[in-house]
């Protein structure tokens, strides 16, 4: 068990006014059977104007609109997470986590990779650890080589990418073989960026594997959003009219509380 | 219906103005149809000038072609009846079939009497659906709102055309208390300082025209939609 | 009837007049079609419409049944009535609309349902279109004007009178509306179906709205005019495919739709006509498990029967598609409007053979259906007489009692050769009468 004090701050700076803005965020991390979420506090510029929704997925959802001229956008969250894996409690897998999407497609990298690293007889998490493992020794950890739209074939052919491609990756190994799999957005204990792993399911329950740095994801992993892919799970989108250039900033901070 | 968008103002003032080119340039043009028939072969450069429309035109035959029906050409009366029939058709609901239904008759009619021997007979037609669509206009359009906007579309785009072709004083200031009489009831946006300026310059009855290049510009800018 | 032909150049005229066109795109510039009209109409007799009817509300029930199960319990799928495979890995099945009930549990308000009748007599149902099908004005107005160019015709005809559609949509649209005015919603002038919107739109008494028209706050969807004032929109017959409503949940870079318009909707504060979602319901290879589903969910026998569908995703059915492909119709789930229909009879031997490669490769992907022997209707071809396949698209509307709209549009082939029907492909229309004695 961790106590965890997080912070998640994102801001848009435009480089002149923008209106009509709608935005929704999944930058809200929502209490379940693992992480415990206290003294929550949130706060939106220009206005705190803003609702709550559960998303198809699960997630929760902050929705809102600006229609009045304004040059940048602020979303600041922080609060306590009591995390302990231990307590996780068993769920049923929805069925869309088993079948592939764009872009985690059962694409012919994939395959072949399937083919060359067969994995023994073994529980669903032992199977789904064991792919990390190769994945993780196959892959390297470089940004600026892959896109948002880089689907899992394409990553594993190029051999390298950030967090989103090992987790694609994953997925798309993982429900290739008949293990369902899906893509979690979140923070861990440290300071700088969101990051994203993988939960599998093993029959009873969700079990959370960090495919990046090939290991479970422990108590130091704060979930933001689920879904079947990257694209499920954006944290942050927004629309305006105007026509300005933009400049995203994020600041992701959790740290141990003892 | 209770309330008009943006963009729905936006169509029923063009659809004023358009239709209106139609209408009245076609009135001008069989004046000088007529003189080009045994008088002035070239009328039709005067024509252009008074319209400031380029003069892309070989000959009088050219001309009467190709202003009336080319629809490549922007300037022609075909080219404007469409623009008219693009803003007509995204208001079906507001205007009715039945109201839209004229527009799309006279816009038939001007492709079909391309090939006519009397294109002037055929014009005819075109001018009397015209008539219908706003004898129509006034029958079947129930929100008042949009028939003020159409019709503030319209005596902008008359009053353009009156000015251009030197009509008659008593003329425009008649249709300029027609267009201060719509748009006093709409509420569109207008620049106050231009339609004070157009006031003025009206108000020096036939001296108007010392400012008539002015007076078209002013006219042009007054509404803001 | 002989009448109503006479009049046929009166009524083509009366259609150009009223601008009764669709839009097709052709080496990439827009332009409008009138819709080839034929004037000698279907003829439906009073007690086979009284079965179809039947039939056609029992299905769309069930359809309706199906997809709040889907996006809810999924209890079809537990007690192994339709593999989950169907369901999950199909386009049409949006997890973004999971857990979502909409107003008054409707999902599919208008449901265009697409038969033919074959040479016996029979109807079959060749597909369900439970997302924005269109065509009703046609025959609306076309009826309409019929009456104009042809009175006698209707005096001595019994003829049960079909101009009622407008105020079926406004009832259906009421029925689950929010609270706030009725908005059709219309992705633009460019549309195929724009005639149609716009004509609805004016028939129905609904505000008739591009999207930059709409805009969502606090959860409300809200019409806004050039003042400045608005007005909250409690029901929305959307004309824009589901991947492009909003771009905050779909597609990112649709430049139409309006942005948050699921959240409103998710609250419970518009309806939205049809429910975003249907595609899966209404999925080529779900269409294989309709009579099932009628089964499992009203514990009726089906009333109007499928084509004979085979699912080379089943061993047996795949063996009996590869085996008998040169007699059997192919079509692509994933496709729709008469694209990806593959004849058998029409493919040289070495495109069979490729077919069947597919087809075995990418078996979820293809259904292959028994082709029908359709029973032709009379067209006028100049002053001939002439037979030529048709379909009926019967319009199901569901709102406090389904209805089933007492005509229809009935679509053929110009083209003798032809099967295909779809307007986008150059086919014509009829009026359907249904004859009240």
């Amino acid at each position: 068990m961790k106590k965890l004090y997080f912070l998640y701050h994102m801001s848009w700076q435009f480089s002149g006014m923008v209106w009509d803005h709608a935005f929704a965020l999944r930058s809200t991390p929502r209490t379940n059977s693992v992480q415990q979420i206290f003294g929550l506090e949130r706060h939106i510029e220009p206005r705190e104007r803003f609702t709550d929704l559960t998303d198809g997925f699960g997630n929760r959802l902050c929705v809102g609109n600006y229609a009045e001229a304004h040059d940048h956008f602020t979303y600041e969250v922080c609060g306590t997470a009591v995390v302990d894996t231990s307590k996780r409690m068993p769920s049923p897998c929805h069925p869309m986590y088993r079948y592939p999407t764009k872009l985690t497609a059962s694409e012919a990298p994939v395959l072949a990779f399937l083919e060359k690293n067969q994995t023994p007889e073994g529980t669903a998490e032992e199977k789904a650890r064991m792919l990390m493992q190769e994945l993780y020794s196959q892959f390297v950890y470089q940004p600026g080589k892959t896109t948002i739209y880089t689907t899992a074939g394409e990553a594993l052919a190029g051999g390298c990418g950030v967090c989103q491609d090992y987790a694609h990756i994953l997925i798309s190994l993982c429900r290739s073989c008949g293990i369902p799999a899906r893509y979690v957005a979140g923070m861990m204990i440290g300071e700088g960026a969101t990051h994203a792993w993988v939960e599998i399911h093993d029959g009873e329950k969700w079990i959370g594997l960090d495919p990046t740095h090939n290991r479970p994801a422990d108590d130091g992993y704060i979930k933001l959003s689920h879904g079947r892919d990257y694209q499920d799970c954006i944290l942050d989108r927004g629309v305006f009219r105007g026509n300005v250039s933009q400049q995203q900033i994020i600041y992701v901070g959790v740290e141990e509380m003892t | 219906m209770g309330i008009i968008s943006i963009e729905k103002v936006d169509h029923l003032f063009w659809l004023g103005r358009y239709s209106e080119r139609v209408f009245t340039t076609l009135k001008m043009f069989n004046r000088y149809f007529d003189l080009m028939i045994d008088q002035d072969t070239e009328a039709y450069k005067s024509y252009c000038q008074k319209l400031t429309i380029p003069d892309i035109y070989q000959d009088k035959d050219d001309f009467i072609e190709r202003y009336l029906f080319d629809g490549e050409n922007p300037d022609s009366l075909y080219a404007n009846l469409s623009r008219a029939y693009d803003n007509a058709v995204v208001m079906r609901e507001e205007l009715s079939s039945d109201v839209l239904a004229y527009i799309q008759l006279s816009l038939d009619i001007l492709a079909a009497s391309r090939h006519a021997s009397a294109p002037l007979l055929e014009l005819q037609k075109v001018v009397d659906y015209l008539f219908a669509f706003w004898g129509s206009v006034d029958d079947y359009v129930d929100n008042e709102e949009c028939r003020n906007i159409m019709k503030c579309g319209k005596y902008v785009e008359r009053l353009d055309l009156y000015m251009r072709f030197d009509a008659d004083f008593l003329h425009l200031e008649k249709e300029f208390s027609k267009l201060m009489n719509r748009l006093n009831r709409v509420h569109i946006g207008y620049n106050l300082d231009k339609l004070a300026r157009l006031t003025e310059i009206i108000n020096k009855k036939e001296a108007w025209k010392e400012d008539s290049i002015e007076a078209l510009e002013l006219l042009g800018a007054v509404i803001e939609v | 009837m002989n009448e109503l032909i006479d009049h046929a150049d009166t009524i083509n005229a009366l259609l150009a007049r009223y601008g009764v066109k669709f839009g097709i795109y052709k080496n990439n510039q827009f332009h409008e079609q009138l819709f080839p009209f034929d004037a000698i109409p279907r003829v439906i007799p009073k007690d086979e419409f009284a079965e179809m009817e039947k039939g056609l509300i029992q299905r769309v029930d069930a359809l309706n049944l199906f997809l709040k199960d889907i996006y809810g319990e999924k209890k079809i799928i537990k007690d192994g009535v339709i593999p989950e495979d169907f369901v999950f890995s199909s386009k049409g099945y949006l997890p973004e609309c999971e857990g979502i009930l909409p107003p008054k549990g409707i999902y599919s308000h208008i449901s265009g349902i697409d038969l033919v009748q074959a040479e016996d007599g029979n109807w079959y149902i060749l597909e369900d279109n439970l997302r924005i099908p269109s065509g009703a004005s046609y025959p609306l107005i076309a009826r309409e004007l019929c009456r104009r160019a042809s009175p006698r015709t209707f005096v001595n005809n019994n003829v049960v009178d079909n101009r009622n559609y407008a105020q079926l949509l406004k009832e259906t649209m009421e029925h689950v509306n929010c609270g706030g005015i009725r908005v059709i919603m219309t992705p633009g002038r460019f549309n195929a179906a724009y005639f149609e919107h716009s004509y609805l739109a004016e028939r129905s008494g609904a505000v008739l709205a591009s999207c930059s028209d709409l805009y969502v706050e606090n959860n409300c969807l809200y019409y806004k005019d050039y003042v400045g004032k608005r007005q909250k929109v409690g029901a929305l017959y959307r004309r824009i495919s589901d991947e492009y409503l909003d771009p905050l949940t779909f597609l990112p870079e649709s430049l139409i739709g309006v942005p948050n318009l699921m959240s409103a909707y998710r609250a419970g504060n518009v309806a939205i006509i049809n429910a975003p979602g249907n595609g899966i319901a209404d999925d080529k290879g779900i269409y294989y498990f309709v009579p099932k589903m009628i089964k499992y969910y009203l514990g009726e026998e089906p009333i109007l029967r499928n084509a004979p569908t085979y699912l080379p995703f089943y061993k047996a059915d795949r063996q009996y598609v590869l085996d008998h492909l040169e007699k059997l119709v192919v079509k692509d789930v994933s496709e729709a409007g008469g694209y990806g229909v593959i004849f058998g009879r029409d493919l040289t031997k070495e495109e069979l053979a490729n077919l069947k490669k597919v087809i075995e490769n990418e078996s979820r992907r293809f259904i292959a259906q028994e082709v029908i022997d359709f029973l032709d209707l009379e067209i006028m071809d100049g002053h001939d007489q002439v037979k030529r396949k048709a379909d009926l698209r019967a319009f199901v509307l569901s709102g406090k009692t389904t209805r089933v709209w007492a005509s229809g549009l009935t679509r053929f082939s110009r083209n003798p050769d032809s099967f295909v029907v779809n307007s986008s492909q150059g086919g014509g229309f009829k009026d359907t009468w249904v004859l009240s004695r």
